[in-house]
């Protein structure tokens, strides 16, 4: 049940208190001290209100997310890191494909981790907003729900930003 | 029948692009039909309801008065015309609400411009709107006139009318406008969407418009393209306080366009409405004056 990551922090820190969360996707468990969990504030508030039990379960969250979200936390709980350093780490985090991204913004926005999410969205931002809409539709499983007469009155009504546009 | 609402915006002189203050238009509209009543030529004097002191008062002033005598000699001005009509026969400025149909609505769009200061900055002036319900296309095409631009050393009094009914969302696509000004009730699916991890989720609203914030206003034009709900989240206000329209070939047409939208979802509810000057959530105040500096040569 348990798998690698866990064994890191259990041996470094054995005084501190610790979480495990457990995501529900694939079953595999993170231990982190308590204090990097709690960035996240529906976390905390399952902490405060006494429903978090030993394994704390992430539904909707892979794995791979997960360790990305604790290794933001782990940042950022550090009271020692430079902005720089927490920049460039967040880059480094957010340097992802666009479904990673979607992914960890979906998990950054459940887990209500505020900076995380500012910065995902922001690299979302950046992503798509270069990308024509069919490409952007694609991307996000959206159907295009306008009439092809609709489509042409919106983009009539803001034909100016389509200069060069595809 | 015609039926008028008039309403007018100062600018503070030592507060060139900063908020607008609204004129109270309670009084201004009576003022305004005592104007029409008397039939002066001053009626359009767009300075009255600032009544900010400064040197370019006067400027404004022989600047109307020249819109005023060109009115006089226009003669058979539907604009004058009309406003005599809607004088004689309301009395007053507060119109029902059903009055107003989307679709025969004639925009009336003064902007008055003071040129460039000293340190590049934009001199706004002063703006002023008048919504008619025009009751037959004969009357509205009567409006289709259009002023040439009047300019003296420094002012330039200009004048637009939008027939709306022939902007692409009014009338007909009614229904978008409306699910645009009802963007905020969007969304509360994220539980459901966060519970069906294997199928690709939407973004909610919360997050497109997290994502959204960080799009300049020409992405968000493009990510209105995406769908209906991309579009409602990028037509949200907060997105829309500054604009910036440098180098864009952008006509004043599409500028009321997008300024527009919240105000024809409310169906244009009453003259007397909050639009603009006690809504201080509306785009329009806070960023006239930027766009105008882009527009208005």
């Amino acid at each position: 049940m348990a798998s690698a990551p866990e064994n890191e922090k259990n041996a470094s820190a054995p005084e501190k208190k610790t979480l495990t969360l457990k995501s529900m996707i694939n079953n595999e468990e993170f231990v982190v001290d308590e204090h990097v969990a709690l960035q996240s504030v529906t976390i905390k508030n399952m902490v405060d209100s006494d429903c978090a039990g030993d394994v704390i379960p992430v539904p909707t969250i892979s794995g791979e997310i997960l360790a990305l979200v604790i290794e933001y936390c782990k940042n950022h709980a550090n009271p020692s890191a430079s902005e720089d350093d927490l920049k460039k780490a967040d880059a480094g985090i957010v340097a992802k494909d666009i479904y990673t991204l979607i992914d960890l913004v979906l998990a950054a926005n459940f887990l209500d981790i505020k900076g995380l999410l500012e910065v995902t969205s922001q690299k979302i931002a950046d992503s798509i907003k270069d990308l024509p809409h069919q490409d952007v539709r694609e991307i996000f499983g959206v159907e295009n729900d306008y009439t092809p007469e609709e489509e042409a009155a919106v983009r009539a009504e803001h034909d100016w930003a389509f200069e060069g546009f595809p | 029948m015609k039926i008028w609402c008039c309403l007018c915006y100062g600018e503070e002189e030592d507060d060139k692009k900063g908020t607008m203050r609204g004129g109270n238009f309670q009084d201004e509209s009576e003022a305004k039909v005592g104007d029409m009543e008397n039939d002066e030529p001053e009626r359009f004097l767009l300075g009255k309801s600032t009544g900010s002191p400064d040197e370019s008062e006067s400027q404004m002033v022989d600047a109307n008065k020249d819109l005023g005598e060109r009115e006089e000699v226009g003669g058979s001005n539907p604009l004058s015309r009309d406003f005599d009509q809607f004088a004689s026969s309301s009395g007053q400025g507060l119109m029902e609400e059903e009055i107003f149909i989307p679709g025969e609505i004639v925009l009336v769009f003064y902007y008055c411009t003071l040129g460039v200061n000293a340190d590049g900055e934009y001199l706004f002036r002063d703006w002023e709107f008048h919504f008619a319900a025009a009751t037959s296309s004969s009357d509205t095409n009567g409006y289709n006139f259009h002023l040439t631009d009047h300019k003296t050393n420094k002012c330039c009094l200009n004048k637009e009318i939008f027939n709306l009914s022939s902007l692409p969302n009014a009338g007909a696509d009614q229904k978008g406008l409306d699910s645009v000004g009802q963007r905020d009730g969007g969304g509360g699916c994220s539980v459901s969407e966060m519970q069906d991890s294997v199928v690709r989720m939407d973004l909610t609203d919360d997050l497109l418009h997290m994502v959204f914030s960080f799009l300049k206003p020409i992405n968000l034009c493009q990510a209105a393209m995406v769908c209906k709900q991309w579009r409602a989240a990028s037509a949200h206000e907060d997105f829309w306080r500054g604009l910036d329209f440098e180098n864009r070939n952008i006509s004043v047409q599409q500028l009321v366009l997008i300024f527009f939208p919240p105000i024809l979802a409310h169906k244009l509810r009453s003259p007397s409405s909050s639009f603009p000057s006690t809504d201080s959530n509306h785009v329009f105040p806070q960023c006239i004056g930027v766009c105008l500096e882009r527009i208005v040569v």
